[in-house]
């Protein structure tokens, strides 16, 4: 474990991927605002 | 009555989630718009046509049946533009965020503006119609174009905290949101004085047998809020019409469609916006919302 945090890239991938989750999420909530007036 | 508004822990979480949403928005919106386009607008295009298929059969049903001269090969073509261009739109509201008012005014032109002009030094109000076309957020930047108030009317969102973020970017130049369950007062409090108000106006409106109309060849019912309030308030009532234009530039065009509307016979001024906007759509299909649940009961 101390071998994998120790790993620069570690952090880097984590971050990245936190960040491309928190798009994703980010989008599908655009996706359901743009469609959520037209079909109530 | 938001519940945010009696209990203090929800209201600070609601405050959290906006600044955990506002951050990578805020992040996102520094790349430059091509780059944004280029990046994150193709991703999500392979993602929601190539991967997950969002909304596929939805966009494919209400294509073929709106369009029924097109081949099947057409359909699929415009299928594949409407996912491109609702990519785009995404980085375009995301971008709109904090985009700069000058690079915004490089972004979207105006066509037409004098009739509007000429109405306002008539001291007539105006309500402008459109429909989910093209990149309708830009619109928030329509009030530093005009020497008068702006006024969007909207359905406010189920997310207090999306709902937050959407009106941080349709405020951000001056654009004044009235929910439209409280249109009606506000424009009789404020009659008088011209102001443009705005609606969108070709989302479904629920069954409504009065107001149906033949839209892209079917049985449509149609929204005519705008209608009522612009007989109303004896508003002159315009169509507003998005262009796309080169370089991802959006020309924003007016267009009359009575300017008295209380001469007006029943559900003309409505049928005569559908009119318009089918015309619009015919012309450039794939930047419509055809992901929407259009004729999901009519």
């Amino acid at each position: 474990m101390t071998i994998l945090t120790a790993n620069p890239y570690f952090w880097l991938l984590g971050i990245l991927l936190i960040a491309m989750v928190l798009v994703l999420v980010l989008i599908a909530y655009l996706l359901k605002i743009i469609h959520e007036p037209c079909e109530d | 009555m938001n519940p945010a508004k009696t209990n203090p822990l929800k209201k600070f979480l609601q405050d959290c989630s906006f600044l955990f949403i506002c951050f990578p928005v805020y992040l996102l919106g520094l790349l430059p718009l091509q780059v944004a386009k280029g990046t994150i607008g193709k991703t999500l295009y392979f993602l929601s046509y190539t991967v997950f298929r969002y909304r596929y059969s939805v966009v494919l049903q209400n294509l073929s049946r709106a369009l029924p001269t097109k081949s099947y090969a057409e359909i699929q073509e415009i299928s594949k533009d409407f996912y491109r261009h609702l990519s785009a739109m995404i980085v375009e509201t995301i971008k709109l965020f904090s985009i700069r008012r000058s690079e915004l005014r490089k972004k979207v032109t105006l066509s037409n503006v004098e009739m509007v002009l000429e109405y306002y030094q008539q001291n007539r109000s105006i309500i402008a119609i459109l429909g989910h076309y093209g990149n309708w957020e830009y619109l928030n930047i329509l009030p530093s174009y005009l020497p008068f108030n702006v006024n969007a009317i909207y359905k406010p969102l189920s997310s207090p905290v999306m709902g937050k973020l959407i009106q941080h970017i349709r405020t951000r130049f001056g654009m004044r949101l009235i929910p439209a369950n409280q249109a009606l007062r506000y424009l009789l409090k404020q009659k008088g004085q011209p102001q443009m108000s705005i609606f969108i106006a070709d989302q479904f409106p629920g069954i409504n047998e009065d107001t149906k109309f033949d839209f892209l060849h079917q049985s449509t019912n149609m929204f005519n809020g705008a209608e009522k309030l612009s007989i109303a308030t004896d508003a002159v009532v315009v169509y507003l019409d998005l262009k796309r234009k080169p370089n991802d530039c959006w020309e924003i065009n007016f267009s009359l469609i009575t300017d008295a509307a209380r001469e007006t016979q029943d559900h003309q001024i409505t049928r005569s916006f559908a009119g318009k906007l089918q015309e619009t759509i015919k012309e450039h299909p794939a930047y419509w919302l055809w992901s929407h649940k259009r004729w999901k009961i009519a």
